[in-house]
């Protein structure tokens, strides 16, 4: 039994849902927006073992799920919504979400991904130097709470970005006169700034063995958010060199991440730098724009071998591709 | 050093040169070169920690502060007594069926206890407190071993002499009798 875990909305979660659907693969939903009916025991001794109930009702024994896909939202904010006015709600809420963090930690079924190998990117710095030691250029970084060590910074490298440290979304910003005057508020928190690497960007999804590449050409600094600045963003397919490839696969395999969303950017000079790599990519943003089937590939890496086997044999029956990419160009 | 040192001019970290950067503590600028070891009692920055801060903003600064302080703990060569993990800085953040979960990697006896019903070993590095039975020692040194985590706090069930763990956690007590001393000696004696 394959488990999903998060909002049936959800982009990336639907998307995957669909496919194992398409591969005749059985799944389980575990339904979001029933936290507050749902409730999870789990054991760890002798061996991993829970179960999944809703409304008291026993729904799933967790030692029969081989396969995880796990993208939990905020609990308490879908409560406000679900469960307006239970005061038990949150509590239960919370204990249902920390047996299921840990059974996702613990189980022997492959879990894309494992929680706490996707803290690595709570911390950016502390995620950035493990790229490094991996193999991946990074940019140079400071993070200063001190007005001159970011003037020395900044006679060093030129132009300069600035971005949070932690996984709270920021939009990425160029450092320009206009921020001298709040300089001073520099000295309330540790503030990160980088150097500002020129070129184009690229995503890259590793799904196990899998790499999707996409080339982003926009003239803004975060893309995510070109249209705020009067920008546009062109995304299409790309093959990496094979040795950035490699690179990418190695990280993501070195993170405990079978899925990972990998940002690189390579300068006109044909360098590589690696800005962070995202555990939990909302990879169909990108495949809607490139039609790359990173979806069927994550449903595929859920099923394991013998799903593969007999959904390529479907496809060859029905004579279809997996559409977007020539896969062979794909694998390396 | 308290999360109020980070809301002081001086820090000064860049990733690729964690030893030419200065922490502040206690107020003072300090070069990291001259730090030799760290002991870790903070798991995260709190909204209280910041009360300096706009209100609307203090999640985000207690957040930022943390993540900060996770990469830069982990930069340092010295020993850090625990060494962070990105969701609590002063090691794993594990529950106690994460716990379970690596005792029974290490092969050690473990199983489900009421807390009522627990012993709590302290262990610092090598030496073991709160014990009643060599046994009990033994079996929170080797979880902690396993685990590479010198500051452990474990929770054992059964009799004394035939324990099983029940748990962990990294809260550690350093006003026990003898931990700190015990750490101090860790801290000391490393290389």
């Amino acid at each position: 039994m394959i488990l999903l875990w998060g909002l049936p909305a959800d982009g990336p979660l639907a998307a995957v849902a669909k496919r194992l659907r398409q591969l005749g693969v059985p799944a389980f939903l575990l339904d979001q927006r029933l936290i507050a009916r749902t409730a999870v025991s789990v054991t760890a001794a002798p061996s991993p073992s829970g179960v999944i109930s809703i409304d008291g009702v026993d729904v799933l024994a967790l030692e029969d799920v081989t396969a995880a896909y796990i993208r939990p939202h905020d609990s308490r904010r879908i409560i406000e919504r679900t469960a307006p006015g239970d005061p038990h709600a949150a509590a239960r809420a919370a204990q249902a979400d920390m047996a299921m963090l840990t059974w996702a930690d613990i189980s022997p079924a492959l879990v894309l991904n494992r929680p706490e190998a996707m803290t690595s990117n709570d911390s950016k710095p502390y995620q950035a130097a493990f790229i490094a030691r991996h193999g991946l250029r990074v940019p140079d970084t400071l993070i200063t709470t001190d007005v001159g060590a970011l003037r020395e910074f900044r006679d060093r490298h030129g132009e300069l970005i600035y971005k949070s440290v932690s996984s709270t979304r920021s939009i990425v910003a160029r450092l320009g006169d206009e921020h001298s005057g709040r300089l001073d508020s520099l000295r309330w928190c540790p503030t990160q700034f980088q150097q500002h690497v020129a070129g184009t960007d690229f995503r890259v999804h590793v799904v196990a063995d899998d790499i999707f590449a996409t080339e982003i050409s926009s003239e803004a600094d975060d893309y995510r958010y070109a249209s705020r600045t009067g920008h546009g963003a062109d995304l299409r397919p790309a093959l990496l060199p094979v040795e950035v490839a490699d690179r990418c696969r190695r990280l993501a395999l070195a993170l405990g991440l079978p899925l990972a969303g990998i940002d690189l950017r390579r300068t006109p000079e044909g360098e590589w730098y690696c800005f962070e790599v995202n555990p939990s990519p909302g990879f169909t943003y990108y495949q809607q724009h490139t039609g790359m089937p990173i979806d069927l590939a994550v449903a595929r890496h859920l099923a394991g071998d013998a799903a593969r086997a007999r959904s390529r044999l479907r496809l060859v029956a029905a004579g279809g591709g997996v559409g977007g990419l020539d896969r062979r160009q794909q694998r390396r | 050093m308290t999360p109020g040192d980070l809301q002081r001019p001086g820090w000064r970290h860049e990733p690729a040169r964690p030893l030419a950067g200065t922490a502040v503590a206690g107020g003072q600028p300090l070069a990291v070169a001259s730090i030799t070891g760290v002991c870790s009692l903070l798991s995260c920055v709190l909204d209280t920690d910041v009360p300096s801060i706009r209100p609307e903003d203090r999640t985000y600064v207690a957040a930022e502060m943390t993540a900060f302080l996770c990469a830069w703990l982990s930069s340092l060569p010295c020993p850090v007594l625990n060494r962070p993990s990105p969701s609590c800085l002063c090691g794993p953040p594990w529950g106690p069926e994460r716990w379970l979960h690596a005792a029974v990697q290490a092969a050690l006896p473990a199983r489900a206890a009421p807390r009522r019903e627990t012993t709590a070993v302290t262990v610092v590095g090598h030496r073991a407190f709160g014990a009643a039975a060599a046994a009990q020692c033994e079996l929170a040194l080797r979880l902690a071993e396993f685990s590479g985590v010198p500051l452990l706090r474990v929770l054992l069930a059964g009799p004394a002499s035939a324990p099983v763990v029940a748990g962990a956690d990294v809260w550690v007590d350093v006003q026990g009798d003898g931990v700190a001393d015990a750490i101090s000696d860790l801290l000391l004696e490393a290389p």
